[in-house]
C-alpha cells in the first residue's frame, strides 16, 4: 500500500514538473514467448530484441542473442504481436473535430492534446499507433494526425515522425445531414449528387490554382520583378492531393458512393488510399482492387447507426474483400472499442478470415493504409519496436495484454499499473465518483 | 533590427540600459513644459542593477536632467526631501485590458480580422482609474484587447475557457503615459502591435475550432503580405481593406506582433507558425510556458508573462496526476493536485526567468492595478526575485514597446516618469507615495497599501470535470 502511493505520488509530481528532454531510445528483449510477427509466421518459443527502439532480431529464442545490459522480459507463456494500429479514431483531438462551416477545409490539421486519458486505456488494450482523423462533417476535411501513444510526453514527441500526410473525406448521410443550425442556412450539400459536385468545384479549383502558380514559375524565369500568385492554404492542400502528397482516407458506405469517390478521384489523375467504414465495399471490391483502395472496417459493429446507408452492411463483406486482394483493417472510431480492437479483429475469424488475416487488419494492413507499413505493424528486423505482450493468445477471449512498448520503451505494465483489481483492494475505495 | 535586440543576453541588456540615451528622445503627448523638481536624499533605483543611496534626481520639462550622488537642486527647482524613501522608474504594463465601453462585435458574421482596431478604441480610462494605476506604480500602460484567446475571466467571476465572440485577431495595442487630459494625448505612436491569438468561437462562420484558427492566423498573415507585395508592384488587383492593409507591416516582420497564448501546446504552436512567417512576434500570456521553458528560451523571443491565471481543471498535465491511478479521493486528492498545479502556475514567470527567457510582467486579463501589484508580489513570493521583478516591469517591457531609449530606467534624458515608494515595491505593505509622469507630479490618492492575495486555486477541492 505504502509503495502504491509512493508511485501514485511520483505521478503527481510529475504532473507539474516542466517537460523532461526527450525520451533516449531504450534496449529490451522478450524471450521465450509465442511471436506473432504477423508478416513471418509465429515463432514458438522466440525472443524478440529491440535495440535503439528498433527491433534488432527476432526469431527462435535459441538463436538470437541478447546482449549483456538489456532488460530481458520473461515470455514463457505469453504472446507478442505487433503493437496495434488503429486506422480510425478521434482520440486526443484539440479544440474540435469537425470545422464544419465550410464544407472544404483541406487547410486545417488536426492537433493534439496529449494529456488525454483515453491515451492510457489504448495503450491498456495494446495500441501504439493511432490515426486520429477530422470528423465526418466536410465532405473535405482536414488533415489528419499519426500519433504514437508515448504517453507523458508533448504533443509534437507523440506525432509519428515520418508518417505521411493525410486528409479526410466524408460522403454520404454524415457531410448531408451535418447541416448548421439557425440562423445559419442549411449547408450545401444536401443530397449525394451534391457531394459529388462540391468534390468536383473544389479539385477544377485546385487544377486552376496549380496552372496559376506554374505560369507564374514560368514567368519568373525571365522576368525578375514577376508577382507571384497568392497563397491559399486550402487550394495549396487540393493541389497536394491531386500531386498524391497528401493521402485521401474517404468516410463512405454505399457501393454507388464508393464508386463515385473513385471516379472523380481518377478524372482528377490521383487515388483513393483507403475507404472508411465501406460498409458495402464488398459490393464492388474487385473495382477497389482494380483502383488500389483499401477498406477500414469495423469488426462486428453494425447496424445501430440509425442510416439508411448502412443497412446493407455484413460481417462476411471482410472476408469478400479479402479475397479479392483488398487491403482490409479493422479500426475503433471510439476510444472505448480501442483498447479491446484486438477482439473486435479476433470476431472476424467467425466470419471466414483465417488468424493472419485477421491479425493483419489491425496491424500490417492498418500500417500499410497510413503509409506506414515498413515502419510499425509486423515484428521484423528494422521496424519500430513496438510490441503488445499478451498473457494468452490476443484472440482468445480471456487473453488480456501485459505490457505494451513503444520504441523499446515500456509505456504500460499492467504489473505497476492501477488496475480494477487494485483498486478494489484499496480500503479507502468508496466506489466510481465519475 | 527590432529583432536582434531580443537575441541579446542580460548583458547587453545591462549594457544598453547604462548607456546614456540618445538625442533622439522627444517629448511625447502634451509636450507641454513642466517645472522642475528636485528629489533630494533619495534612495534611487536606476535600473535593476545599479541602486545610488541619498541620490538626487533633477526633473526638468518633462524630463530626467540629472541623477547622481553629489547633484546639487538648481534654484528654480521645487525639492522634494525624500529621506527615507526611494525612487524607482515608472513601471510599465504593455498588455493591460480594461473595461471597453465599445462592445465587443457579437454579430454571428463578425470578422475574425480586425486588426485595424486600435486599443485605445472605447477606452475611457477616467482620472480615478489612471490614479489607481499609478498608485499600483504603473505610469506606462498598452491598451490590449481580451480576445483573441479562449482563457478569459468573466465579471466578476473565476477564470474560465470560453468561447468567445471576438476575433482572432482583435485589434492592436496603444500605449499610453498615465498622465492627465484625453488619452488620445497621450498615446505614444510607434509602439502598436497587432494582437493574435489562438480562439475556439462559437459563431457562425469559419473557422470553429482550434485547427481551423490556426489555419486561419496563417492564411490571414500570407494574404497581408501577398497584399503588400501587390501594392509595392503597384500592380492591380489591389485589396484596400483596412483590415487587410492594417496587417501589412506585421506580415513583413516590421511591425510587433503579441500572440496570445497560455496552453503548452498552443504556445509551441505560436512559435513554430511566427517562425515560418518570420514574425517579429512576443509571446503573450503564456501562463504554461514554465511547462516549456527551454523550448521557449529557444525561441529567443522575450514573453509578456500574463498573472492571470487559468483554472487548474484547464490545466495541461492534471490528468497525468489525477486519473491515471484510480477514482480515488485518497489516493489522488485534487485538492493536493491542484494546489501543486496552481504554485506551478504562479512560479511560471519565475520559471521562465531561470530558463534565461526576456520576461516582462502584464495585467492582461486581470480586472485591474489593485490585483496585478497583488500578482506581482504573489509571483515574487512563488521565486520571482525582486530584481528580476524589476526588470519584468521596466527594461524589458521598455523593449518589448520599443521605448527603451524613453522609459524603463531613472536615466538622464529619459522620460520622467518615476514612482516614490516607502521602501522596496515588491514587499508586502510598501505604500508609493509621489508619482511623476513625464515630470508631472500626481497625488497617490488611493494609497492602500499592497499586500499579497490568496491565491486563485481553480475549482472546490474534490471538483471534477464532468
Amino acid at each position: 500500500m505504502k509503495r502504491l502511493r509512493e508511485m501514485l505520488w511520483t505521478g503527481a509530481a510529475l504532473a507539474v514538473a516542466a517537460t523532461a528532454a526527450p525520451l533516449p531510445a531504450q534496449d529490451i528483449a522478450v524471450r521465450g514467448a509465442t511471436i506473432l510477427t504477423v508478416t513471418r509466421g509465429t515463432i514458438e518459443n522466440g525472443t524478440v530484441l529491440i535495440r535503439n527502439g528498433r527491433i534488432a532480431a527476432v526469431g527462435p529464442a535459441a538463436e538470437v542473442r541478447i546482449p549483456g545490459g538489456v532488460r530481458v522480459i520473461d515470455g514463457a507463456g505469453k504472446y507478442v504481436m505487433p503493437g496495434i494500429v488503429d486506422a480510425h479514431s478521434h482520440m486526443a483531438m484539440d479544440g474540435g473535430r469537425n470545422e464544419r462551416i465550410d464544407v472544404v477545409t483541406p487547410e486545417v490539421r488536426v492537433r493534439i492534446r496529449h494529456d488525454t486519458m483515453d491515451v492510457v486505456t489504448a495503450l491498456a488494450g495494446g495500441v501504439t499507433t493511432v490515426h486520429v482523423m477530422h470528423g465526418s462533417h466536410n465532405v473535405i476535411g482536414g488533415q489528419n494526425a499519426v500519433i504514437k501513444l508515448r504517453w507523458g510526453r508533448p504533443e509534437e514527441e507523440m506525432l509519428f515522425q515520418g508518417a505521411p500526410r493525410l486528409l479526410k473525406w466524408a460522403l454520404g448521410e454524415n457531410p448531408m445531414r451535418s447541416n448548421t443550425s439557425p440562423p445559419l442556412p442549411a449547408r450545401y450539400p444536401q443530397t449525394r449528387r451534391g457531394v459529388e459536385h462540391t468534390l468536383r468545384e473544389a479539385f477544377s479549383r485546385a487544377q486552376d490554382y496549380m496552372a496559376e502558380w506554374e505560369a507564374y514559375e514560368a514567368r519568373a524565369r525571365t522576368d525578375r520583378n514577376a508577382l507571384p500568385p497568392r497563397r491559399d492554404l486550402r487550394l495549396e492542400a487540393l493541389a497536394d492531393i491531386i500531386r498524391g502528397d497528401i493521402l485521401v482516407h474517404a468516410h463512405a458506405y454505399r457501393a454507388d458512393e464508393i464508386l463515385m469517390a473513385m471516379r472523380v478521384a481518377e478524372e482528377f489523375g490521383f487515388r483513393i488510399k483507403a475507404f472508411q467504414h465501406a460498409l458495402e465495399a464488398y459490393k464492388v471490391a474487385n473495382e477497389l482492387a482494380a483502383h488500389g483502395a483499401a477498406a477500414s472496417m469495423f469488426g462486428d459493429t453494425w447496424g445501430g447507426f440509425g442510416k439508411v446507408e448502412t443497412m446493407d452492411a455484413t460481417p462476411y463483406g471482410a472476408e469478400i474483400l479479402v479475397s479479392r486482394g483488398v487491403s482490409l483493417s479493422i479500426n475503433s472510431d471510439s476510444e472505448e472499442r480501442m483498447r479491446r480492437l484486438f477482439q473486435e479483429a479476433g470476431m472476424l475469424t467467425k466470419y471466414g478470415l483465417t488468424e493472419e488475416q485477421a491479425l493483419a487488419t489491425i496491424t500490417i494492413n492498418a500500417a500499410t493504409q497510413i503509409g506506414l507499413g515498413d515502419r510499425v505493424g509486423s515484428i521484423e528486423t528494422g521496424k519500430d519496436g513496438d510490441l503488445a505482450v499478451f498473457n494468452g493468445h490476443p484472440f482468445a477471449p480471456s487473453s488480456r495484454v501485459e505490457l505494451t512498448v513503444i520504441d523499446g520503451r515500456v509505456y504500460f505494465d499492467r504489473a505497476q499499473a492501477m488496475t480494477l483489481e487494485k483498486l478494489l483492494a484499496t480500503p479507502t475505495y468508496t466506489g466510481d465518483r465519475r | 533590427m527590432q529583432r536582434s535586440l531580443f537575441h541579446a543576453g542580460a548583458a547587453l541588456v545591462l549594457a544598453a540600459s547604462l548607456a546614456p540615451p540618445g538625442a533622439s528622445a522627444q517629448s511625447t503627448a502634451a509636450g507641454t513644459l513642466t517645472g522642475s523638481y528636485a528629489l533630494t536624499n533619495a534612495r534611487v533605483v536606476v535600473s535593476p542593477d545599479r541602486v545610488l543611496q541619498r541620490a538626487t534626481v533633477v526633473i526638468r520639462d518633462g524630463r530626467i536632467e540629472a541623477v547622481g550622488a553629489r547633484i546639487a537642486p538648481p534654484r528654480d527647482a521645487q525639492v522634494l526631501d525624500l529621506s527615507g524613501l526611494t525612487v524607482y522608474p515608472g513601471l510599465i504594463d504593455a498588455a493591460a485590458t480594461p473595461a471597453r465601453t465599445v462592445p465587443q462585435p457579437t454579430d454571428g458574421n463578425a470578422s475574425n480580422l480586425a486588426p485595424q482596431r486600435r486599443g485605445v478604441d472605447g477606452i475611457d480610462l477616467p482620472e480615478t482609474a489612471r490614479d489607481a494605476w499609478r498608485a499600483a506604480g504603473v505610469t506606462t500602460l498598452g491598451l490590449a484587447y481580451a480576445g483573441g484567446t479562449d482563457l478569459r475571466r468573466e465579471p466578476g467571476a473565476q477564470y474560465r475557457i470560453v468561447q468567445e465572440s471576438e476575433p482572432l485577431l482583435p485589434g492592436s495595442t496603444s500605449v499610453v503615459n498615465l498622465g492627465a487630459g484625453p488619452l488620445e494625448r497621450l498615446l505614444v505612436p510607434g509602439s502598436e502591435a497587432v494582437q493574435v491569438g489562438f480562439g475556439t468561437r462559437t459563431i457562425h462562420a469559419y473557422p470553429v475550432t482550434l485547427m481551423g484558427s490556426i489555419a486561419f492566423v496563417h492564411q490571414a498573415f500570407l494574404d497581408a503580405a501577398h497584399q503588400r507585395r501587390v501594392r509595392q508592384a503597384q500592380a492591380p488587383g489591389a485589396d484596400r481593406r483596412p483590415e487587410v492593409a492594417a496587417l501589412e507591416a506585421a506580415s513583413a516582420g516590421e511591425q510587433r506582433v503579441f500572440f496570445t497564448v497560455w496552453q503548452q501546446n498552443n504556445i509551441r504552436r505560436a512559435i513554430e507558425l511566427s517562425e515560418e512567417l518570420g514574425l517579429d512576434y512576443v509571446l503573450l500570456g503564456a501562463q504554461e510556458g514554465f511547462r516549456m521553458a527551454d523550448r521557449i528560451a529557444r525561441a529567443g523571443r522575450p514573453v509578456l508573462v500574463s498573472l492571470s491565471y487559468p483554472p487548474t481543471t484547464q490545466a495541461t498535465g492534471r490528468s497525468y496526476a489525477l486519473d491515471v491511478f484510480g477514482a480515488n479521493g485518497e489516493l489522488h486528492d485534487p485538492a493536493r493536485v491542484d494546489a501543486d498545479l496552481a504554485r506551478a502556475l504562479r512560479g511560471n514567470a519565475a520559471t521562465l526567468v531561470r530558463a534565461g527567457v526576456p520576461v516582462a510582467l502584464t495585467s492582461y486579463g486581470l480586472e485591474g492595478p489593485e490585483q496585478f501589484r497583488s500578482a506581482v508580489l504573489e509571483a515574487v513570493q512563488a521565486g520571482l526575485p525582486a530584481a528580476e521583478a524589476l526588470r519584468a516591469l521596466t527594461v524589458t517591457p521598455a523593449r518589448i514597446l520599443g521605448l527603451q531609449d524613453r522609459v524603463g530606467t531613472v536615466e538622464r534624458g529619459k522620460l520622467a516618469n518615476l514612482v516614490v515608494a516607502e521602501g522596496d515595491l515588491f514587499a508586502p505593505g510598501t505604500r508609493v507615495r509621489h508619482v511623476f509622469v513625464e515630470g508631472r507630479h500626481h497625488e497617490v490618492t488611493q494609497n492602500a497599501p499592497s499586500r499579497g492575495v490568496a491565491a486563485e486555486t481553480g475549482p472546490a477541492p474534490g471538483e471534477r470535470e464532468p
